[in-house]
């Protein structure tokens, strides 16, 4: 696998590319299962949850610019996500594993923290801050709630949101987009001001 | 350096695209500005917020790219040749297996999931849409929806009929396979109260064309947040019209609630 191919991957996720999206997911599922059922005996289920978090951790890490450039394969990646995963459950006796291939010394091995922290310690800061934007976007109401939903939610190419909300050009959609921004952190300053 | 520019050096920060010039920019802004510093720090919610969104987002296209792979699965078998005594064994198999799943079907709450599917009939109309050129800004949106509606990229078509209805009310409003299109798109997406909006606009029209479809989508929307009640009234009406495209389908679900 190339570092062309990797990064062309990387781009998929960057630009929201559905299509690329799907087939990757497609292309990996089968090995990612095996080696799942192969090392941690788990059901085709079980197996399908821990795929679905993986592929959503790394599409935080690169979304969030955390992950610049992939060193190894995405299915390496992706099996290394998924083992951290398995492993925080198994510590946090979520799942019982049925370790069958993996060393003993992996199982008490440390994990990466970035992962873990985002899988547990984050969740209610992200939640907390996702009320939050949902709050600003219904106060600071169209075309700005739609423009910085686009752009930020739906990782729609400027071009693509100059032509759904009928801008000039991609070059009004930035210019708009940094005054929304603008306007969204004035919300809430003037939210934190005391009555 | 103007707010504006500040707040393109923040938003490249916090989205990871902080790269070369604006990189050295952005470190001798930061220690030479401690209100920069402050502003930095009061974004970081605001992009958080937005990157916990869209990974909500993603988790709903990772769904549907897991039901669409074993949709495949089940399809993509080509025949299998084999003798005449195991045809017998795996006819008897497959008997039992078929009436497991049958039995399993008639008690399993999830009707919505058996019967949702992206209808056919606007499938063909929105060939004959492709097919026009020299299109307005309102058809070039309409055009884009339907394009990724068929695409199955129904997150992309509801917001480009968004803005389809947002900048073009007054023929978006009477454009019954728009709205019909719309939701279905939002049924897809799990979105089954704003569908229901969307379709009760159709249903309401004095333009039957898409009526069928509506009633039909408006039964699984209530049947997908449980409102049982009102989907049997729908559905009776539906399996009591003669030559309603649905009243096979309306009769068959009506079995099962």
């Amino acid at each position: 696998m190339s570092e062309k191919h990797n990064e062309q991957i990387l781009e998929a996720i960057r630009n929201n590319d559905r299509r690329a999206l799907q087939q990757f997911y497609n292309s990996n599922r089968e090995f990612f299962f095996a080696w799942c059922i192969k090392n941690y005996g788990l059901t085709k289920e079980e197996c399908g949850e821990v795929y679905q978090q993986a592929n959503l951790i790394l599409y935080r890490n690169v979304t969030s610019g955390k992950l610049i450039e992939l060193s190894s394969k995405p299915i390496t990646y992706l099996c290394s996500v998924g083992k951290n995963i398995l492993m925080q459950q198994f510590r946090s006796k979520k799942r019982h594993i049925n370790v069958i291939n993996v060393p003993i010394e992996e199982m008490v091995g440390e994990e990466d923290p970035v992962l873990l922290e985002d899988i547990e310690e984050e969740k209610e800061r992200r939640e907390q801050n996702k009320q939050l934007v949902k709050h600003l976007l219904s106060k600071i109401g169209n075309p700005c709630a739609s423009l910085l939903e686009m752009i930020f939610v739906k990782g729609m190419h400027p071009e693509a949101v100059a032509s759904a909300l009928n801008y000039k050009n991609e070059g009004v959609v930035r210019k708009k987009k940094s005054y929304c921004l603008k306007h969204l952190r004035e919300i809430v300053q003037e939210e934190a001001k005391p009555n | 350096m103007s707010k504006i520019d500040k707040i393109k050096l923040i938003e490249a920060y916090h989205t990871g695209q902080l790269k070369g010039q604006a990189k050295n920019s952005f470190n001798r802004l930061l220690q030479e500005d401690p209100n920069f510093e402050t502003e930095v720090a009061a974004y970081e919610p605001i992009f958080d917020g937005f990157n916990a969104l869209r990974e909500e987002e993603y988790a709903l296209t990772l769904q549907e790219f897991e039901n669409e792979y074993q949709i495949d699965q089940h399809t993509d078998k080509g025949p299998i040749i084999r003798s005449l005594r195991q045809f017998y064994y795996v006819a008897a198999a497959a008997a039992v297996l078929f009436l497991s799943v049958l039995a399993y079907q008639l008690t399993h709450p999830s009707l919505f999931n058996q019967h949702f599917a992206a209808s056919e009939s606007i499938g063909m109309a929105l060939n004959a849409h492709r097919a026009a050129n020299d299109v307005s800004h309102a058809e070039k949106l309409k055009k884009e929806a339907l394009n990724a509606y068929q695409d199955k990229d129904y997150e992309s078509c509801i917001t480009y009929l968004n803005g389809y209805r947002q900048n073009f009310p007054e023929i978006a409003n009477k454009d019954y396979q728009a709205l019909v299109v719309l939701g279905v798109a939002r049924l897809a997406r799990g979105k089954a109260e704003k569908a229901i909006e969307t379709l009760t606009l159709v249903m309401d029209s004095r333009d039957s064309t898409y009526r069928q479809e509506a009633e039909w989508m408006m039964a699984l929307a209530h049947i997908k947040i449980g409102k049982e009640a009102e989907a049997k009234k729908i559905l009776n009406v539906i399996s009591q019209k003669e030559g309603h495209i649905y009243q096979q389908k309306a009769l068959t679900v009506l079995e099962q609630l």
